[in-house]
């Protein structure tokens, strides 16, 4: 008890001396503030008198966090920040303050600078505002009237524009594309297996989006996306031409395959087109000077046909500033002149990064003029006839400050960008927009391949619309290091293929696309074999395969086995349950065939592979099995979608008469080719297509062609001379009297076998004959026995003698040989090997 | 009453999923020939018995060797990739050469000539190992096991049970309604 008394006291008295010192003490500090703040502020003051911002800065936010509410202060801050590079935004709430202090007298400018923070800031009806005061308070040869007055359009129109875009999905591509350093300029081929696109390292100096004079330091990579998703970027190896040091992306064919480079520093780059093979960029050449002026030149679109070229240039001429401009291809193959796109497109403003679609009716461009909602924005017009729509702003994601480089794919579904996303750190970065459209195409991807190892050689696919009457519409040429191309085509149309390739005859190839309203990919592979016997090259064989499943990833060009598609993983739980479900119910076929399209119908599809339902797949056949269900197989076997190789082989006759070879006038030409492949794939193709339209097809008809054998072999058995064409003549020499078949021509004689039995349509002709020396009937058995040897000899190798025509001639001539030499050389057996072809 | 409603609402559903269908844009996916030659693969080891010497353990997986591939390998691996039959896994071999054809249960051909084809059986001859043909001309006849027909034939495979039999594999009855029988008497006959 004496002890708390004791300590009651004690503690009063130490809690009266603590008050005391703490109110002295902040008396103190209070003092000290006042005269730090004095302090600091002339401090920054002269950090920003001698216009060192950032240090200035660091100071007036100290100050403010002491005392927040000074106007002036707040009035440095902002200005602080403004004169910022990445952080400009940050000024707008302290100007915002500073400004409502009537007692200060601000220069006009803050209010010219808080109009453009407002915009940057998507606060459009304040930055007009904004505009519209400092508009009143400057005089009419103010240096920033004329930006008030464009920015407060600029603004008008961004309030229009936003308020009617959709919402579209925006996503970053993110890593390993994406990373704290700069990305832009993307770049896709039309099947978006490859991206090629430009880095620079953040905080790069000097660097502008958009301004071509700093982009010399940038580096140009590409990545690969060939199971679902990027691979890590590899740098682009390109060999500059000599004394040649700066480079920069300018554009890419839809195939992916050809590139194009602007080389060259400042005014003096030049565009190159090149291709990309295997990590690098071979065969530069510079383009022609129809497109390469004195000017600059930016940017290159070319159109999928490789007939017209779109490119950016400032060249004088045109509407001002920068302009677009094509070039097209005449019928010779050669670049015309470069024509202005005209008024609908250009404006007094710089136009840049054309973009034509695969589909090759509309342009995506970049412009400072039209209704932009601030900087460049991206622009669509469609074509109309020999001229362009009114071009449209593409709303979002156009952003209040420079979006330029804008590319989509051919299905139209999605459109890749770079653009500055956040305020805060302006880096630049790609981004991915899922534009929820589809645009109906068939994309034809293929590799063609010839000779007897199956290399990409020089070709040449020359494509004529049968609809326009034969005119060459498109030609298209194989990446000559891969073999492999990519072509684009409109719906209800039907085309030939004609494939020139070196040292093949032309073959043509019909192609059919029908009426369809969806995006489609064929997959084709064709090979050009030389057929080659006794050491001469005597036909040749072209097969076509077309399938449905990516061969770009097993063709010969490529020889990685790819990674499977993890894309196909995904909701399969949910699927799993319908299967379930249905097995439970125990439903027919014919609506579980139904539910499982019905169900992809509503299952959210990204990517351009479709999912596939193989939980569903697998379980029905199991099923099929368990209850020897017989029929939902025949109806899943109707519905499944066939490979189709078709083969045609075509000899070349030995005499180089060319009568049967196919006639094809084009273009007031005429070009002999082989007979056009018969593929029944045609009408499958066309099926498939439509009946992604339509419901299952019942009941078609069987397309098998059946060979009739015993037909094939009656027509060679009861051909006549005239309608054999010998495509290979050989002899057999024997020795005087004697009729077996020498070692040295069992060789020759296997290959000719070999021939025969690999191809069904050929016959061969056995001719016997014999020296002059002895009697007639005696040469005329020994003919006989020579010419049975050979078709003996050929039978074992496994011919069918019913493709033998044997016939015995006795002697030669009846008059005596000149020399030895002659007399050996007529004991012999003629053999030519012929096929039967249709005279008409 | 109530049977004829339940019928009349199934109807009806068909009917509107038909109408669905047949309005524009329909993303449904047919299956591709190499996606459903592999569900077949796939459930073979479901209804064919391999003798106990082909595997090495109860836990050892199916092999499903492709000779000489052409890309059927891949669309594979999509179709069955991660599935198990009887608790075993299944995995995807690849082989070019007869010799390189060690323990594998099925091996599949996606094309092969029948000179090469004759000249691969006689190594396989008598080993448990299930021959399939993607339709290759003779398959069966030359003593391949199954072999896949063509697209709107009566029988979606053929099989030659005689082979079978003398490589010790058991082929479900099942899978044996469902085929066109090839018989040894046939093909000399």
């Amino acid at each position: 008890m004496i002890k708390i008394k004791f300590s009651l006291q004690r503690v009063s008295k130490i809690i009266i001396f603590c008050l005391l010192s703490l109110l002295s003490l902040q008396i103190i500090l209070a003092q000290d503030s006042n005269q730090s703040i004095k302090e600091l502020t002339k401090i920054a003051d002269t950090y920003f008198e001698n216009a060192q911002y950032q240090n200035a800065l660091i100071q007036y936010l100290i100050i403010d966090s002491i005392k927040p509410e000074d106007s002036e202060i707040n009035y440095k801050i902002g200005a602080c920040y403004l004169n910022s590079r990445y952080e400009k935004i940050k000024a707008l709430p302290y100007l915002e303050f500073a400004i409502k202090d009537k007692r200060l007298q601000f220069p006009k400018v803050v209010y010219k600078d808080l109009g453009m923070l407002y915009h940057l800031d998507y606060q459009f009806n304040n930055a007009i505002k904004s505009f519209r005061k400092y508009l009143e308070l400057a005089g009419k040869n103010d240096q920033y009237v004329l930006y008030a007055q464009r920015m407060i359009e600029v603004c008008r129109n961004a309030i229009e524009i936003t308020n009617s875009s959709y919402d579209l999905e925006i996503e970053n591509v993110g890593y390993p594309i994406s990373t704290k350093n700069n990305e832009f300029s993307p770049l896709i081929s039309a099947d978006e297996t490859i991206m090629f696109f430009m880095r620079i390292e953040e905080n790069a100096e000097n660097w502008k989006i958009g301004r071509f004079e700093t982009q010399g330091n940038a580096k140009i990579m590409y990545s690969l996306n060939n199971i679902g998703q990027w691979e890590e970027p590899q740098l682009l190896k390109i060999d500059l031409p000599e004394k040649e040091e700066y480079v920069a992306l300018a554009g890419l064919a839809p195939d992916g395959e050809r590139i194009f480079l602007q080389i060259g520093e400042g005014r003096k780059a030049d565009i190159y087109e090149g291709y990309f093979s295997d990590g690098s960029v071979v065969n530069l050449e510079k383009l022609p000077n129809s497109i390469n002026s004195k000017h600059w030149e930016g940017r290159v679109s070319i159109s999928p046909d490789g007939l017209t070229l779109y490119f950016s240039s400032d060249r004088p001429g045109g509407f001002g500033g920068k302009d677009l401009y094509k070039i097209e291809k005449n019928e010779k193959g050669y670049w015309g002149k470069a024509q202005n796109l005209g008024n609908k497109i250009n404006t007094s403003y710089d136009e840049d990064a054309p973009f034509i679609h695969p589909s090759n009716n509309s342009i995506y461009f970049s412009s400072e003029g039209h209704k932009t909602i601030g900087g460049f924005d991206i622009f669509i017009a469609a074509k109309n006839n020999q001229d362009w729509d009114e071009p449209k702003n593409i709303g979002y994601p156009n952003s209040t400050k420079d979006d330029i480089y804008f590319v989509v794919s051919a299905n139209g579904e999605t459109g890749y960008f770079s653009t500055f996303q956040n305020n805060l750190l302006d880096n630049h970065h790609i981004y991915r927009v899922n534009l929820k459209k589809s645009i109906p195409l068939t994309l034809v991807k293929g590799t063609i391949l010839a000779g007897e190892n199956l290399q990409p050689v020089n070709v040449k696919i020359k494509v004529i619309d049968k609809t326009t009457n034969e005119k060459v519409k498109y030609i298209y040429n194989p990446n000559p290091n891969t073999g492999k191309y990519l072509m684009i085509f409109p719906p209800r149309k039907n085309y030939d293929m004609i494939i020139e390739a070196e040292n093949f005859l032309p073959q043509i190839i019909n192609l059919y696309v029908p009426n369809q309203t969806s995006f489609y990919e064929l997959f084709q592979e064709i090979k050009l074999y030389p057929i080659t016997s006794l050491g001469k090259v005597i036909g040749e064989q072209i097969s076509v395969n077309n399938t449905f499943y990516n061969i770009y990833e097993t063709s010969f060009a490529d020889s990685i086995l790819k990674q499977h598609n993890e894309e196909s993983e995904k909701d399969y739980g949910q699927l799993l349950q319908i299967v379930e479900d249905i097995i439970n119910t125990t439903d027919s076929m014919g609506i579980e065939l139904l539910d499982n399209q019905y169900e992809l119908e509503r299952t959210k599809n990204d990517s351009l592979r479709v999912q596939l339902n193989y939980d569903k797949l697998l379980d029905l056949v199991e099923i099929a099995f368990e209850t020897t269900d017989s029929v939902s197989l025949a109806i899943l076997d109707e519905n499944t979608l066939y490979n189709e190789e078709s083969m045609q082989t075509y000899f070349y006759a030995a005499d180089n008469d060319v009568k049967d070879l196919n006639m094809y006038i084009i273009d007031g030409d005429t070009m002999y080719t082989a007979p056009p492949i018969s593929t029944s794939s045609n009408d499958k193709t066309s099926s498939f297509i439509m009946s992604r339209d339509k419901l299952i097809q019942k009941n078609k008809e069987p397309q098998i062609v059946e060979i009739d054998e015993k037909a094939e072999i009656l027509k060679i058995k009861n051909s006549k001379k005239e309608d054999r064409k010998i495509i290979l003549e050989t002899v057999v020499y024997f020795d005087q009297n004697q009729a077996n078949i020498k070692k040295g021509f069992q060789e020759e004689l296997n290959q000719i076998a070999q021939l025969i039995i690999n191809n069904f349509y050929l016959g061969i002709e056995i001719e016997g004959y014999t020296d002059s020396q002895g009697e007639d009937d005696y040469n005329l058995k020994l003919s006989r026995q020579r010419a049975n040897n050979v078709l003996q000899y050929l039978m074992n190798e496994g011919i069918n003698p019913q493709k033998a025509i044997v016939k015995a001639f006795g002697k030669v001539q009846s008059v005596e040989e000149a020399t030895d030499e002659e007399r050996m050389k007529n004991r012999k057996v003629d053999i030519k090997i012929f096929e039967v072809i249709n005279k008409e | 009453m109530n049977k004829i409603t339940t019928i009349y609402y199934k109807l009806t559903g068909i009917f509107i999923l038909v109408i669905l269908f047949n309005s524009n844009n329909l993303f449904g996916q047919k299956f591709t020939e190499y996606e459903v030659k592999s569900a077949y693969l796939f459930n073979f080891t479901k209804f064919v018995e391999w003798p106990a010497s082909a595997f090495e353990n109860s836990n050892s997986p199916y092999v499903i060797g492709i000779y000489k591939n052409d890309g059927f390998g891949l669309v594979l691996n999509n179709t069955i990739s991660g599935r198990q039959v009887n608790g075993r896994n299944v995995i995807i071999k690849y082989f070019d050469k007869p010799q390189e054809i060690n323990d594998c249960h099925i091996l599949f051909f996606p094309k092969i000539s029948k000179y090469e084809l004759i000249n691969v059986l006689k190594v396989l001859e008598k080993k448990p190992i299930l021959t399939v043909g993607n339709g290759i001309e003779d398959f069966c006849e030359t003593g391949g096991i199954i072999n896949f027909s063509q697209q709107y034939s009566r029988y979606r495979f053929e099989i030659n049970n005689d082979i079978a039999l003398k490589a010790k594999i058991k082929i479900s009855s099942k899978l044996l309604v469902l085929a066109k029988i090839i018989s040894e008497d046939e093909v000399k006959f």
